[in-house]
């Protein structure tokens, strides 16, 4: 018997197995997928010369494998092996309305190909719904996650500068990386022609400079590669397996079980507590139960509705802490690729830089805070970058012979990229339950997700690109390029909102403790547990959440309140 | 764009004139890239196409070109190994189309004809390629959708020109000596001072 289970290793679940195991308690580690040998499995150090079909993955094997995972730009021949097989991994959507489910089953799930953009929510964010009535209100407010976000930054590493804005609060950076001479020109361009926007250097968990708690675990500074998703062997971007593993195997207190499917979990009917969980092993198909006082379902927003819907008892026909029926419901995601593209003509032509980046620029929200939305609530932010032109010639462009390798080694103009990451509002009806008639590989029902975009984000969605384009026309720029809709629903890679925080149990599933209402030793901190989704990038506000949680779960233990 | 192209073309062809004088390949050369292990897909004919075509969109000039960094053996491996069924038709069909048009206008077969000659031909084909073209079938959605790029006239060609644009760019000798690739850049240096020597640095190959 283990003091608690985390079922699922990525970003949230590592945290809070770290947390736990810090904590003292004896934690069980669920992993569903297989191990990871940093050693054996991270191609950073494979050179382009040297990959495989010149590192695109075989078209029929794309088709048959990986219809729905080559539509993540992190997806390619060097990569591959950190992406679902969708044949095996097989889920549903209602005709013509299409869910792309972005996923990676082994230790340390999407924290190895993340994007690792790192941003608070702020007061406006968990006042959202309360005031514009859409969802239920969060049960808790900036100040409640403020010293758990300050917590998770010093352990994984946020780079960044510190802006003073309310709606995207400061938080405890290393030191941020620096624009280049072009961003400082469109930098200078928005913030003197719009007023109240601002253009800030993306906040990334890269290690722009390694401290102490991060040397300890073997970590070093970041090298400017810009091939993070491969997994990095200098340990320099924030993974479960560069810093939450490390830091949990440390205390001595953790033990990880990989190919563990969780199938669901166990309640004991008279006191109404969960037990345990009951697990399939993926290669040999046998079940197995482990027992536990507390359990944390970090199973990712899909995987832990499931998880939940599969675990109905008699008691609970509808799923375990389903009495409000909100399990599955309110998925969302960021709307994404609403991106605008465009030569900055008065860029400067006498300054180029060194490196790849790991980062780009940030403009954080402003329509609904400091300037007027056209017709819908919420807001989006802009994630971007420039970067000079010129190096591999463009084929669709005309030109062949010595003509052609001369002009590859030009230096270009500028470009300016930018796209919208923009609030989707929780919905009811954008939901996640079992199908009926459909199993996996290890017989349990496959999920079924039937979302869409709603009004609010449509009106949104035109907006975005109104203003990437009127931004970088503002910059002196001219755009060339730009999207013309949303891609499809998952694509942002920020589905959340199935187990929902709040504040009544006939409205949430999750108190605010990301406890669960009605099972009082179970805690969910991933993606599910979102009341709303603000517009920044989430995973952060998983790992506060989850580290919080991991915190008042002991204390409730230790309390003997579970 | 239209000032860009200008301003481009005149840099083009300052470039160009600077590297007069180089030799183009000779033919018999491009056998030697028929060596190497692995699968196959071409006839050697086909192969020796293929190899013509790679080396007129990729010549020696003063660094090596396409076939010397082995651009038609990989890319031959890869419509073995990496091309579906539909691809492979699409990029052989391309090929024989410039053969084709070899024969049409010369009598000859694409790679008999001499470098100039191919060039010639190839500039032109490739004008027309790029032609707009009617809409693609498939439904792009996200990056790829902006990033495609409008529909053009010769899929194909595009396809077998990207590709050998890929791979060279990808290869060793284009990454070090055509343009600058650090694998481990180790600092970012967010301001440097362009002087006439800089020269772009590549990003980190493949197909993007």
């Amino acid at each position: 018997m283990f003091d608690a289970i985390v079922i699922g290793s990525g970003m949230s679940g590592g945290i809070a197995a770290k947390e736990l195991c810090e904590r003292g308690l004896k934690v069980l580690m669920l992993e569903r997928g297989n191990d990871v040998d940093p050693g054996k499995d991270y191609t950073d150090m494979v050179l382009p010369w040297e990959y495989k079909n010149n590192n695109m993955v075989p078209e029929d094997e794309v088709a048959r494998d990986y219809a729905v995972q080559s539509q993540c730009y992190a997806f390619n021949e060097t990569t591959k092996h950190f992406w679902v097989k969708d044949s095996d991994h097989p889920y549903s959507t209602p005709d013509g309305k299409p869910f792309t489910w972005i996923r990676g089953y082994h230790v340390g799930g999407r924290s190895i190909m993340w994007g690792r953009q790192s941003y608070r929510m702020s007061q406006m964010d968990f006042e959202a719904n309360a005031k514009d009535g859409y969802g239920c209100d969060w049960p808790i407010r900036y100040d409640d996650l403020a010293p758990w976000y300050d917590h998770v930054e010093k352990f994984i590493g946020v780079a960044g500068s510190k802006e003073g804005l309310a709606h995207l609060p400061d938080g405890e950076f290393l030191p941020p990386f620096e624009m280049n001479d072009a961003e400082k020109m469109f930098k200078t361009a928005i913030e003197t022609k719009f007023a109240g926007r601002k253009v800030i250097i993306g906040r990334n968990a890269n290690l722009s400079v390694a401290q102490p708690q991060h040397e300890a675990l073997g970590r070093g500074p970041c090298q400017n590669r810009s091939i993070c998703e491969r997994g990095c062997s200098f340990g320099a971007m924030h993974s479960t397996l560069t810093s939450s593993l490390p830091a949990a195997r440390n205390t001595g207190n953790l033990t990880l079980i990989t190919d563990a499917i969780v199938h669901s979990i166990i309640q004991d009917p008279k006191t109404g507590k969960a037990t345990g969980v009951r697990v399939i092993d993926r290669n040999t198909k046998v079940g197995k139960t482990y027992e536990a006082k507390v359990i944390f379902l970090n199973a990712s927003t899909i995987g832990s509705a499931q998880i939940l819907l599969s675990s109905a008892n008699a008691a609970n026909p509808r799923g375990l802490a389903n009495g409000s029926d909100q399990v599955g419901r309110n998925l969302m995601d960021h709307m994404y690729a609403l991106s605008t593209a465009g030569i900055l003509r008065n860029g400067p032509m006498d300054s180029y830089y060194k490196g790849r980046r790991p980062t780009g620029i940030y403009i954080p929200r402003y329509r609904n805070v400091s300037e007027e939305a056209d017709g819908y609530v919420r807001g989006y932010g802009f994630q971007g970058g420039a970067s000079r032109m010129g190096g591999k010639p463009r084929a669709g462009e005309p030109g062949i012979g010595a003509e052609l390798k001369a002009k590859g080694r030009k230096l270009g103009p500028w470009m300016m990229f930018m796209s919208g990451f923009g609030e989707m509002l929780p919905d009811p009806n954008n939901r996640v339950t079992l199908n009926a008639t459909r199993k996996d590989k290890w017989g349990i029902p496959i999920p079924h997700i039937d979302c869409a975009l709603g009004p609010n984000e449509m009106k949104m969605a035109k907006q975005i690109l109104a203003d990437g384009r009127a931004m970088i026309e503002a910059a002196g720029g001219m755009v060339i390029n730009q999207a013309k809709e949303p891609g499809t629903p998952g694509l942002g890679i920020h589905e959340m909102g199935t187990v929902r925080m709040g504040k009544d149990p006939k409205t949430s599933v999750l108190n605010a403790f990301n406890q669960a209402h009605e099972v009082p030793n179970l805690f969910c901190t991933d993606g599910g547990a979102m009341a709303s989704s603000g517009c920044q990038n989430p995973s952060l506000t998983y790992m506060a959440l989850a580290a919080r949680a991991a915190h008042h779960a002991t204390e409730f233990l230790k309390e003997g309140k579970i | 764009m239209h000032e860009l192209a200008q301003v481009d073309r005149r840099a083009l062809l300052q470039r160009v004139a600077l590297l007069i004088g180089m030799a183009a390949l000779p033919a018999d050369a491009l056998a030697v890239a028929a060596k190497g292990k692995g699968k196959r897909y071409l006839s050697p004919a086909q192969f020796s196409l293929l190899s013509a075509v790679a080396d007129t969109i990729i010549p020696a000039t003063d660094t090596p070109g396409a076939v010397a960094t082995g651009v038609p053996r990989q890319l031959d491996g890869m419509l073995a190994n990496w091309a579906s069924a539909s691809t492979r038709t699409l990029l052989v069909d391309a090929l024989t189309e410039i053969d084709a048009a070899a024969m049409a206008s010369d009598k000859k077969s694409f790679a008999s004809l001499t470098p100039e000659r191919r060039k010639v031909l190839l500039v032109d084909h490739d004008k027309v390629a790029l032609k707009p073209g009617p809409p693609r079938k498939e439904k792009l959605s996200g990056f790829a959708a902006m990033m495609a790029g409008p529909p053009v006239a010769n899929p194909g060609f595009v396809k077998v020109k990207d590709l050998v644009i890929a791979l060279y760019y990808s290869s060793e000798v284009a990454l070090t000596k055509e343009l600058i690739y650090e694998h481990v850049p180790g600092q970012w240096v967010p301001s440097m001072k362009v002087t006439p020597e800089t020269r772009p640095f590549a990003g980190v190959g493949g197909p993007y």
